[in-house]
């Protein structure tokens, strides 16, 4: 949590709270978005085309490193005192514990007593050092699955579906497989919120589930004309084609509904009243119109953003800045948003992607497709710090890929245990053939 | 032009089929210029059942016992006399028949001009024909025919025009694929942007520049790529060659390049053109040509892939997407495959102009191994046919039933684009169009579509409307099959992009995944919504009356399941609102 509001913020959390409660009481009985029985809330983030782990969580401190990136290395930041504009895009912080129980970003020239952990932060996160601070935010070192697939599509199938290419082929997301064991019905019910690119995600593909959108308020308009049809379910055809488009409309016309209900705040009240700003980035408005929805009291366990563009393969180090400034600073605004609305403790954030890019740079500044990444859980009931260590750099596998550390399936464990699914049924959902089962980290 | 009656062979004492010529129509219905030849009151006419109706008797003949079966029709001159384009000399339309004394029949038949009466060389008119200009009467008289040839005509590129549908009533799938095929051209109907062979600037060039004139050269990039788009979606709704602009979608989404990383519109407009004249040639030679393609090269990086870390973009996407097919499930390759293959090609690389240039010095010259077998070091054709090389070995690729990997992945991909997920036996039928197309078609991609086409899948029933229409679809399929002409052919591009299919920008290099993942909660919202604004488009004032009956097998694969509008409701007066409800209805999503 964080440990300093100011009183300025706690008046403003309490006339929130005022708002909150003069919204129209959600009509359980008919519940399209949720059909979990908790009040926890996870927010997936893709980090589309695969991000560059080794300089997202940097192991300076492994001299392979250096060798390995001739054009891409990230050095230790100079910062406050550089006057570089670009020093974002070439730096890291040092992640420390100061000693004092407190997380640290050090920076080399103010480099703290205390245990270092030998690991960096890419500078263009350095909006998220709040959050390392209070202890919200954890990395996962390493995470990735054995024989690995380096197909962007397939990759990310493999994420999204909890399958890998040892096992038998499975079409249907983790998530929705923990919420179908669930008993829930599924089939029927809407579950989840996606911004931005609707189709591949955790709960099926080509999904019916989720609601996708752009702003909950588009959602609302353009959808009036089809208000009507909620009102009862359509009659299976036999057309594929066709029972898609009616199961579709019948589902977002009870989904629209439930936005009626509680869309949050509106967008102006989140600056004017909380005085948190949102980046003006494809991300910051999905992460903004996700802090309404919940503020608001959507009763929905499952959002979804994400972010295009990680695919480097030439001139990394710009495009790579820039999108993990996108990143930190809208989670952390995120972050401040949900505290201020009384929800960041029941709010779990975990980001994703199909891979993570090889050890050796490429000849292009750029780097290829590789395996092994960190990511992060973000959350006001996180244990923030560091997760599993960090893969070797020089014993790698025949194509100078990284070895996992932490199979990708326990972080959907972990988040199915915050969910409040049964272990039984987060097993079953996970373990597949695969005769392996997979246990929640203590991230959370 | 004569035409002459075909009669019963069985039947006594009729005269020979009686050559008939026809005299020239009045003024008004030649002007129509396309209609329905009507024989009106048949037994009338032979004066069958004591002369009745609108012939002119019949006092040469013996009435009681002539059969007429049907029509031939034959230029008087000889002269070859065309259907839509095509001979119709000899062809035999026949007679439905006749229901009673006085009863009417109608025939699929249609000419241009149409003539206006029929009677004996030199005789007593025998019968009358009248121009029948109503697509409504058609329609009531030939709905099965109707449907069969919207169908046949939509699956060969989009939706058809009355009067393109109606030219083809009688004419069999088969002959329709044919001729299809026939004016496939790689040529456009309409010239490319006359910018499209400009040369792009070289660095040393843009340094000359003043900044306003740099500034000037940036600012080329948006409209052009904005007018190849309008460019090419007028093309899908005027081309009177919709088969070729079909494909090329399909080409254009299986070969991806996005134009949001290729800059220069120049660029991406040349690679439109290759694959245009490409489609119809040889799949080897087009996959030669796409692999030195320069919007290709900057797309998946070629043009930066050196020999001493060779970059695997585009190696990676020629055999998961492009050729064989992703590998566990479809491929048969192998991880190390694609760092392999990524060394053919190297030095693949773009001049100062985006011009491809083959710089050996980047080039892996050293053998070269790809499947297993060697690609020896200075080999006889040189360095620049080592990607070539491999593109022979990625097509000769078999699996363990001596099956080409390539070729079934390609009709796997036209099978999901034209017919939507293969089902039932359909997987067998693609392996045998596959075996033809690795085998005695030896990769002639027109012999493949005429196959493809002619798979019995296309003429069921049952698959009408199964497959969901893409974005682009939506729009081509308003105003080509009405024959209106939207205000402005950028009109519809954004709208295209909200619904996630932004012309030649995909999102990335998968392209659009299409099929059922095109609808969603997000988008069976804005389909519905961005439609439904067509019906107030202004063009639609322009649509001739005589369709105002038929809009909805113009509009609609298969018939609506929304309620129909209430015949006494007072909006049916209005055809903004007909065509409203019809667009607004879940089956406008799919064809």
């Amino acid at each position: 949590m964080l440990d300093h509001l100011t009183r300025r913020h706690l008046l403003r959390a309490a006339s929130l709270a005022a708002f909150s409660a003069c919204l129209p009481p959600l009509l359980r009985s008919a519940d399209v978005l949720r059909t979990v029985s908790t009040s926890k809330i996870l927010i997936l983030l893709e980090l589309e085309g695969g991000n560059d782990g080794l300089n997202t969580i940097v192991p300076f401190s492994d001299p392979a490193y250096a060798l390995a990136r001739s054009t891409l290395e990230l050095t230790r930041s100079a910062a406050p005192t550089s006057s570089d504009e670009f020093e974002y895009t070439k730096t890291y912080i040092q992640l420390a514990n100061d000693g004092d129980g407190k997380y640290n970003f050090t920076d080399g020239a103010t480099g703290l007593a205390g245990s270092l952990t030998g690991l960096g932060i890419h500078k263009a996160l350095a909006a998220l050092g709040p959050a390392w601070q209070a202890k919200d935010l954890a990395v996962v070192q390493g995470v990735g699955y054995a024989n690995p697939n380096r197909s962007h599509f397939r990759g990310i199938d493999i994420w999204n579906n909890a399958a890998t290419d040892s096992q038998a082929f499975v079409s249907s997301g983790w998530l929705g497989r923990m919420f179908t064991s669930e008993g829930v019905d599924t089939v029927s019910k809407t579950n989840g919120m996606l911004f931005r690119r609707p189709n591949n995600n955790p709960l099926v593909k080509a999904d019916l589930r989720a609601v996708s959108l752009s702003t909950p308020e588009e959602f609302i308009k353009n959808s009036e004309e089809i208000a009507a049809f909620a009102a009862a379910a359509p009659v299976v055809t036999g057309n594929p084609a066709l029972d898609q488009v009616l199961t579709a409309r019948f589902q977002a016309a009870q989904a629209r509904d439930k936005l009626v209900a509680a869309t949050g705040p509106a967008e102006a009240a989140i600056e004017a009243n909380w005085g948190v700003t949102f980046p003006d980035t494809t991300l910051g408005k999905q992460a903004k119109h996700i802090a309404r929805c919940i503020a608001g009291g959507l009763s929905c366990p499952f959002y979804k953003m994400s972010l295009g563009g990680f695919d480097n393969h030439t001139d990394q180090k710009t495009k790579h800045a820039d999108l993990l400034g996108d990143v930190g600073k809208s989670l952390a605004a995120l972050r401040l948003a949900l505290t201020y609305a009384g929800k960041w403790n029941d709010v779990l954030v975990m980001t994703y992607a199909e891979f993570g890019r090889r050890v050796k740079q490429n000849d292009s500044s750029g780097t290829d497709h590789g395996t092994a990444a960190p990511h992060f859980f973000m959350g006001g009931s996180v244990n923030g710090g560091i997760y599993g260590s960090h893969p070797s750099l020089t014993t790698l596998d025949s194509s100078g890929d990284m070895l996992f550390g932490t199979d990708f399936r326990q972080l959907y464990a972990t988040c199915g245990a915050w969910l409040g699914v049964n272990p039984t049924n987060v097993n079953s959902a996970l373990t597949l053939d695969s005769g392996t089962t997979f246990a929640p980290l203590a991230v959370v | 032009m004569t035409i002459e009656l075909i009669c019963d062979s069985t039947t006594a004492a009729a005269p020979e089929p009686a050559a008939l010529s026809s005299e020239a129509s009045p003024p008004n219905l030649a002007a129509a210029g396309l209609g329905l030849l009507s024989v009106a009151t048949l037994a009338g006419c032979f004066g069958l059942g004591g002369g009745g109706g609108g012939g002119g008797g019949s006092d040469n003949q013996d009435s009681t016992t002539i059969k007429i079966t049907g029509f031939s029709v034959r230029e008087a001159s000889n002269a070859p006399l065309t259907v839509d384009g095509h001979s119709a000399n000899d062809q035999v339309f026949p007679l439905p028949e006749a229901a009673g004394n006085g009863s009417e029949q109608r025939l699929p038949f249609v000419v241009r001009p149409v003539a206006g009466s029929l009677r004996a060389v030199g005789g007593p008119t025998l019968l009358t024909i009248a121009l029948n200009p109503d697509p409504a009467q058609v329609l009531a008289d030939f709905p099965t025919q109707v449907a069969t040839a919207r169908t046949t005509l939509a699956q060969l590129g989009f939706p058809p025009s009355w009067d393109e549908l109606a030219a083809q009533l009688q004419v069999a799938p088969a002959t329709i694929i044919a001729r299809a095929l026939a004016r496939m051209s790689a040529t456009p109907e309409e010239d490319y942007p006359s910018w499209i062979d400009g040369q792009l600037k070289s660095w040393n060039e843009l340094k000359l520049l003043t900044e306003d004139e740099r500034k000037a050269y940036q600012d080329r990039k948006y409209p052009r790529r904005q007018e190849l788009k309008a460019w090419w979606f007028k093309q899908m709704v005027q081309s009177s060659d919709p088969l070729t602009e079909r494909l090329l979608l399909f080409w254009h989404n299986l070969y991806t390049t996005s134009g949001n990383s290729v800059e220069d519109p120049e660029l991406m407009a040349r690679q439109h053109r290759l694959y245009r004249t490409h489609l119809t040639g040889n799949l080897r030679t087009f996959l030669y040509a796409m692999t030195r393609d320069p919007a290709m090269c900057q797309y998946l990086d070629s043009a930066r892939n050196n020999k001493d870390a060779p970059n695997e973009n585009f190696a990676r996407e020629l055999m998961e997407l492009f050729t064989l097919g992703e590998r566990n499930q479809y491929g048969g390759y192998a991880e190390s495959d694609v760092a392999d293959l990524a060394k053919f090609f190297t030095g693949y690389h773009l001049d100062g102009h985006q011009a491809f240039t083959f710089n050996v010095n980047q080039h892996v010259t050293a053998a070269k191994t790809l499947f297993g077998q060697v690609r020896e070091t200075a080999p006889v054709t040189g360095y620049t046919a080592d990607g070539d090389w491999a593109i022979d070995r990625i097509l000769n690729k078999v699996d363990g039933g001596n099956h080409s990997y390539a070729a079934r992945y390609l009709v796997t991909r036209l099978w999901r684009e034209f017919l939507g997920a293969p089902i039932g036996s359909d997987a067998t039928r693609i392996q045998e169009i596959a075996d033809l197309l690795s085998g005695s078609f030896a990769w002639d991609l027109k012999k493949l579509y005429a196959e493809f086409f002619a798979s019995a899948a296309f003429t069921e029933t049952a698959r009408r409307g199964t497959r969901v229409r893409a974005p682009v679809e939506l729009f081509v399929g308003f105003y080509r099959p009405l024959g209106l002409q939207p205000e402005k052919w950028d009109g519809q591009l954004w709208v295209c992009y909200v619904l996630d299919q932004d012309l030649l920008d995909p999102p990335n290099v998968f392209g659009w995944p299409g099929g059922l993942s095109w609808i969603n909660l997000k988008t069976v919202v804005d389909r519905r919504l961005f439609v439904s604004w067509l019906q107030w488009a202004d063009p639609v004032k322009n649509l001739p009356l005589r369709l105002h009956g038929v809009i909805q097998p113009l509009l609609l694969a298969i018939p609506p399941v929304d309620a129909p509008l209430l015949a006494s409701d007072w909006r049916n007066n209005y055809i903004h609102t007909r065509i409203g409800h019809l667009l607004t209805d879940p089956v406008y999503n799919v064809g």
